[in-house]
């Protein structure tokens, strides 16, 4: 108590500015596509929100930068170390809604119901692999806690100060050849909205040796199997006057693969894969080999680095950086909305969740959803669980019902999980039930 | 576990329909496998509250304009209503969008305040009231509730030392007009100027540190 007092009343805090990638979502998120994250773990038995509290009360020590609030400067946000400490609570909103309400709003939140945990995350905050290395070792200190039997539990973690870290910083050059390639029109999902201005969640499960399996009969990887069923799945519901359009699929890169990195905050960039159905034949063989070849040619440290580059260079524009935010914000927006002209849907394959071994037996799989303007795909994998997580704007589920029943006329076993169509109405308590 | 026959899938939870197809599940449902709680749907936010004083505020305008055009239109004074109209919804959004942090809401008021009251002055024949009266009380006001804020709430220093900063400068610029000789009223002014300066000095002199880092923060290209 005395501690925290004295931390409360600290004449300094500790700040940072928004890493590269994080300064565009601040001004283009609204509505449903919020610019939060959703990471999931179902667990074998209930949660005990005492003992997660616990979990993640010393999980933070190790992750002091989640336990940041966003505030506005003159030119830019920041963000600012906090005295708030987060409570977990019982899951009281939909996935990915919005977490930034003014500089008393944590940008990270923990929920339970049942024997599920979630952490729900601002973009701003951290990217993928950086929220997933705070949430593993949230969920097995939680775990070792509840299982004390399962010995105690020492994983590496790289220093604090490379956890802090701005990668976009460290890896930034200035000059170097970035072809700037305008945003060519692509072709636009289209259908009725959500009358409630939120996301329509689906979530599939199947085993990730018979998606392996399928992958490799078409000799290619599994992230380029998905993409082409995607392809797939968009096609059917194209008339035929929208294959004038490219459909393009947005595909998030963690850089941390191709440029050392320890940062638990943002560091990835995307790349865009497009097919076009009006030249060529539309055949899963086809388009297979069109998107292994996009992500082959586009998936090299060079092209990575001038992308990289060219979306820093913006940030350190000697004219730009001094335009006062609210300004900053119109551009921003504005620019926001354009790139967005120029895809159809987001694919993202966040790879494989790690625990230690030992804790494996408890944990049934993990979840991850994403907040998007159109529709969006997250696939992950634990053990031998795979994981796709659809999130959308549209009323009508065609995309991923394309999708899924494609994978399940393939011969995969698929389960389903919506959060919608309860056939009993009445609100869930958080009270956990037997199981 | 349910399954839906058409889409070749098994549905987990205890569904009414198929999530993909909409179409008539079978088999034995399984409400331990729901993943998801039914939530309730948030009833409403800010955005709801300043609709309904948008909604209030153009109700009044209309009104006003229709009993000015019936009664005569030789004066028209329903402008002055629905400018009216439109400053308060103006304060009451700044109200509403700062409404979980008081002391930036007070900051933003203060300055607010006396902006949209020199605009009146000037658009109503100018006769000096804005910066005689408005500008001083509103700023000696602001800085007194901060000040009683601060310490009834206990806030640390930092918590508010950019919106002090901000209100502290803002309550010197009387002064500054009364130099300028545009202020007839001149006590008002001395009394507020006086007090920010002081107020001012004390905060720097006792919390430098916060206040320069603040500085910083806020400031960084």
């Amino acid at each position: 108590m005395q501690k925290n007092k004295r931390e409360r009343n600290k004449r300094t805090l500790s700040w940072s500015r928004l890493d590269n990638a994080a300064k565009i979502f601040p001004p283009t998120s609204h509505g449903a596509d919020s610019g939060v994250f959703r990471l999931s773990c179902e667990l074998t038995e209930s949660v005990e929100p005492d003992l997660l509290q616990r979990a993640l009360d010393e999980t933070l020590r190790y992750y002091p930068h989640m336990c940041m609030v966003m505030r506005r400067g003159i030119f830019w946000y920041y963000l600012e170390q906090t005295t708030l400490s987060p409570r977990v609570a019982p899951e009281h909103q939909p996935p990915c809604t919005p977490l930034y309400f003014g500089s008393k709003s944590l940008l990270f939140e923990v929920t339970y119901w049942r024997s599920k945990v979630n952490i729900d995350v601002f973009h701003v905050l951290a990217d993928g692999a950086g929220a997933i290395a705070f949430f593993t070792a949230l969920m097995a200190a939680y775990l070792t806690l509840l299982h004390p039997e399962a010995g105690p539990i020492a994983a590496p973690q790289p220093p604090l100060s490379h956890k802090r870290e701005d990668s976009f910083q460290k890896y930034y050059q200035a000059h170097s050849k970035g072809k700037a390639g305008g945003v060519r029109r692509a072709h636009r999902l289209r259908g009725a909205k959500r009358p409630d201005g939120g996301l329509t969640i689906l979530e599939g499960v199947a085993d990730v040796r018979q998606l392996l399996d399928l992958a490799h009969q078409y000799n290619t990887t599994l992230t380029v199997y998905m993409a082409a069923l995607m392809f797939l799945a968009i096609h059917d519901e194209m008339y035929v006057r929208d294959e004038k359009r490219l459909v393009v699929l947005t595909v998030p890169v963690d850089l941390r693969g191709f440029f050392p990195s320890d940062s638990a905050r943002n560091f990835f960039s995307t790349i865009r894969v497009s097919y076009d159905f009006r030249q060529r034949s539309g055949a899963l063989e086809d388009i297979i080999e069109q998107t292994a070849a996009a992500f082959k040619r586009e998936l090299t440290p060079e092209r990575l680095a001038a992308r990289m580059n060219k979306m820093a260079s913006l940030e350190h524009h000697p004219l730009l950086r001094p335009i006062p935010l609210a300004l900053k914000n119109l551009v921003l927006r504005i620019s926001g909305s354009l790139s967005d002209l120029g895809e159809t849907v987001a694919l993202s394959n966040v790879g494989k969740f790690r625990l230690p071994e030992k804790l494996h037996p408890f944990v049934r799989g993990f979840g991850v959803f994403m907040s998007t303007g159109a529709t969006q795909l997250c696939t992950c994998t634990f053990g031998s669980s795979l994981h796709f997580g659809f999130t959308s704007v549209f009323e009508s589920p065609d995309i991923q019902r394309n999708f899924f029943t494609r994978l399940s006329a393939a011969g995969v076993d698929l389960e389903i999980r919506s959060n919608e169509f309860h056939k009993e109405d009445a609100p869930c308590s958080d009270a956990p039930i037997a199981t | 576990m349910q399954r839906c026959p058409y889409c070749n899938v098994r549905v987990a939870g205890n569904k009414s329909q198929c999530p993909l197809c909409g179409g008539e599940l079978t088999g034995e449902p399984a409400p331990e496998t729901e993943l998801f709680p039914a939530l309730e749907h948030p009833r409403f936010s800010g955005g709801f509250v300043l609709r309904l004083i948008a909604l209030i505020a153009i109700i009044v305008s209309a009104i006003s304009i229709l009993v000015n055009m019936a009664v005569s239109t030789r004066i028209w004074w329903s402008a002055f209503v629905v400018v009216g109209c439109a400053c308060v919804w103006l304060a009451a959004v700044v109200g509403v969008v700062n409404r979980r942090d008081i002391m930036q809401n007070i900051a933003w008021q203060a300055v607010l305040i006396p902006i949209l009251s020199i605009i009146w002055d000037k658009w109503t024949v100018w006769r000096g009231w804005s910066i005689d009266f408005v500008l001083p009380c509103v700023c000696l006001v602001a800085l007194l509730c901060m000040l009683v804020l601060a310490v009834a709430l206990k806030l640390p220093v930092h918590a508010y030392a950019g919106q002090f900063g901000l209100v502290g400068v803002l309550g010197i610029v009387p002064a500054v007009l009364v130099g300028f000789d545009k202020v007839r009223v001149v006590l008002p002014s001395l009394i507020c100027a006086g007090l920010s300066v002081a107020l001012l000095a004390a905060m720097l002199l006792f919390h430098w540190q916060t206040f320069k880092q603040e500085f910083v923060r806020r400031f960084h290209l």
